[in-house]
């Protein structure tokens, strides 16, 4: 479904990632660890298509419609389009915008670019309630502009709200359980899990092991300096987690 | 100001009815404006807004009478509380006199001003140019009068068409006297075609004790139509006011708005937004005095601008040393959506009182890119975004308008606008 290849990418003149490679199949759940500074939230910027950070050489390859097409070019809107979702370590805020409002809009796009009917205002309604209890929101927040006012957990259950109305086919979760105590994190990746399916992928982006005690990745890729130096199963992230970064990096 | 010319001597602006106050002001006024030249900038009150090319025009007169061919006679049914304007003639035929208020479309209803009160009416505002101000004092001809009982409770929605009249100018009048405990929902709206016309238009509206007042006044205009204009609200004892002022600039708008807060008790909420492309200009003043203690004022004006639009808020709050306990707040906050577009903002308080809580800030911005590229990566095409991150941005002012009626009437212009 996704296939990197010798991928070299930059933001504001700096070479973050340095020919990283990786291979995503419908079904999986890939762990991407790191330590700070080795290019994670970079893979995921230039996965979502963020103006600020250009594709030097290489190639993203995504699957649209049973092919690989290189989506480099694509604009972000096209890419969520296509079914690439990342949920924000920082959520935004957007003052005057309506949850409601937005939800509907993002699910109306995906839905007319694939030619199926379009929701309105109150079959949403019922749509999104649906969802909001499988990550035990309050329904409040529906009515309110995007994020303000939020704390931090609930911006981060707002994030897998979103995936939950867009059913991506792969989504990207940047540090997602940063910020999270442990009742959240259990919330947050219980809403994750239902959401994982024959048809599609994840890629959770993690400075720290404890959210994949949660979200059982089946493969776990070690980043450092912009490529990955290590790959293997879940046990890979237990013994990171055991024995930090150091053995690694130091192999 | 020589360069107005009236189409017809002794034209339609009949003047037997009038009150002796009201004529004999008329022509003080006009020969005033004989003597007097057009603002400019050299004008501190009017430093970005140089009307003197004006000047150099001339200005037609047209005749005004009670009725107008311009609109067709059938199939149209007005809507309720609703006045037609057209050309600046009254359209009864369009019209649907509003219910429950004294109504008249003649200066003879200004004889039920309380005699104290019609020097307030003939005194050119604080922000004001005293010659524009006699300009329409000089010419008008077509006023609405409106009178609510004590108690009454009225809505009036006055719709100002001027189509087809080159180079023609008009002088729109309004007077509200509202008595005690009297609630009115009242409506302005003015719309301009092409032709290069010129409006110059005074508001005067008196809310006695208890009276309450929510009032959308909206100028939209083609590229080419100038509009200046007064509007002053006169508020006693727990009055309340809450104002609305839209426009999409024309070719050079500028609004000056004085609130007096006589009394204890006094409460306005004056809001504004400027929605601006192409080369409009639009240019509020605004002015209010807190006179009386405990009263309150809040005011936020907010802006649009396209490419080489130009907004100009100039927000005064004054405090008089006998207003204590006064609270005023003001903020103006504009949206630059252009390199080109153009923002001068002074926000001002002078504060004679000590006993005050008043705060004020401007702020001018772009559209937040963190933002565009979140809506961006929920799937939603840039322009939808965009739209949503504008509407957005005046979401808060929008708001400020309660009545549905006129919440939907300024929702309307401003989605066919961004149509346009």
């Amino acid at each position: 479904m996704l296939n990197i290849r010798d991928l070299y990418a930059s933001v504001e003149g700096n070479q973050i990632l340095q020919g990283l490679s990786l291979s995503v199949q419908a079904g999986e759940v890939h762990a991407i660890m790191g330590p700070n500074g080795s290019g994670k939230s970079t893979l995921s910027k230039i996965l979502a298509g963020h103006p600020q950070y250009k594709v030097d050489k290489g190639s993203i390859e995504f699957d649209i419609g049973g092919t690989m097409k290189d989506i480099s070019a694509f604009e972000p809107d096209q890419r969520a389009r296509e079914g690439i979702f990342l949920a924000f370590q920082y959520p935004v805020e957007v003052p005057g915008v309506s949850t409601a409002l937005f939800l509907r809009a993002a699910y109306n796009a995906v839905a007319r670019h694939h030619g199926l009917a379009e929701m309105d205002p109150i079959d949403f309604d019922i749509f999104v309630r649906e969802k909001m209890k499988i990550l035990d929101m309050d329904a409040k927040y529906i009515d309110r502009p995007v994020n303000v006012d939020f704390s931090g957990g609930e911006k981060k259950r707002n994030e897998i709200l979103q995936m939950a109305v867009l059913n991506p086919r792969l989504s990207i979760l940047d540090e997602t359980d940063s910020g999270l105590d442990v009742d959240s994190m259990r919330i947050v990746a219980n809403g994750v899990n239902v959401l994982r399916g024959k048809r599609n992928a994840m890629l959770v982006i993690t400075h720290y092991q404890r959210l994949l005690n949660y979200i059982r990745p089946d493969f776990v890729h070690i980043l450092y300096k912009g490529r990955i130096i290590k790959s293997g199963g879940p046990e890979l992230a237990l013994e990171v987690e055991n024995r930090g970064y150091d053995w690694l990096i130091k192999a | 100001m020589k360069n107005f010319v009236l189409e017809k001597q002794e034209d339609g602006r009949k003047t037997e009815n009038w009150p002796e106050w009201l004529l004999s002001a008329r022509k003080t006024a006009g020969d005033m404006i004989l003597s007097s030249e057009w603002p400019a900038s050299k004008d501190e009150e009017w430093k970005y807004t140089d009307t003197s090319f004006l000047g150099r025009r001339t200005l037609r007169i047209p005749a005004v009478d009670g009725s107008s061919s311009v609109l067709p006679d059938e199939g149209v049914s007005p809507a309720p509380d609703t006045v037609v304007f057209v050309n600046g003639s009254f359209c009864p035929r369009l019209s649907c006199l509003p219910a429950g208020v004294e109504f008249f479309s003649s200066a003879a209803g200004f004889d039920l001003l309380p005699a104290a009160l019609r020097a307030k009416v003939l005194a050119p505002l604080p922000n004001d140019h005293p010659a524009l101000f006699a300009l329409n004092l000089a010419y008008f001809s077509a006023p609405v009068f409106l009178r609510l009982n004590k108690n009454a409770a009225a809505e009036c929605h006055i719709l100002h068409y001027y189509t087809g009249a080159a180079d023609a100018a008009f002088f729109p009048r309004i007077c509200v006297l509202a008595e005690a405990r009297s609630s009115l929902v009242l409506s302005e709206t003015f719309l301009a075609g092409d032709g290069g016309l010129f409006i110059t238009n005074v508001a005067d509206v008196f809310l006695q004790e208890g009276a309450s007042l929510e009032y959308l006044r909206a100028f939209v205009h083609h590229s080419s139509a100038v509009q200046i204009s007064s509007a002053r609200i006169h508020q006693s004892r727990d009055s309340r006011s809450d104002l609305f002022f839209y426009t999409n600039g024309g070719a050079l708008v500028r609004d000056n708005l004085s609130v007096l807060l006589t009394e204890p008790g006094a409460q306005a909420a004056v809001n504004g937004l400027h929605a601006l492309a192409g080369t409009a200009h639009a240019d509020s003043h605004t002015c209010v005095e807190h006179i009386a203690p405990d009263a309150t004022s809040t005011q936020l004006y907010k802006s649009i601008l396209r490419e080489e639009s130009h907004s100009i808020f100039n927000g005064k709050v004054i405090v008089r040393r006998e207003a204590q306990k006064t609270s005023a707040y003001q903020l103006n906050r504009n949206l630059l959506l252009s390199s080109e577009a153009r923002v001068d903002t002074k926000p001002q308080l002078e504060i004679m009182a000590d006993d005050v809580r008043c705060t004020h800030g401007a702020t001018i911005g772009q559209l937040d890119e963190d933002q565009l590229f979140y809506l961006l990566s929920r799937a939603i095409v840039r322009e939808e975004a965009l739209n949503m991150l504008i509407s957005g941005f005046v979401d808060d002012v929008t708001g400020k308008l309660k009545n549905p009626r006129l919440q939907g009437m300024l929702l309307n212009l401003i989605s066919r606008q961004a149509l346009s």
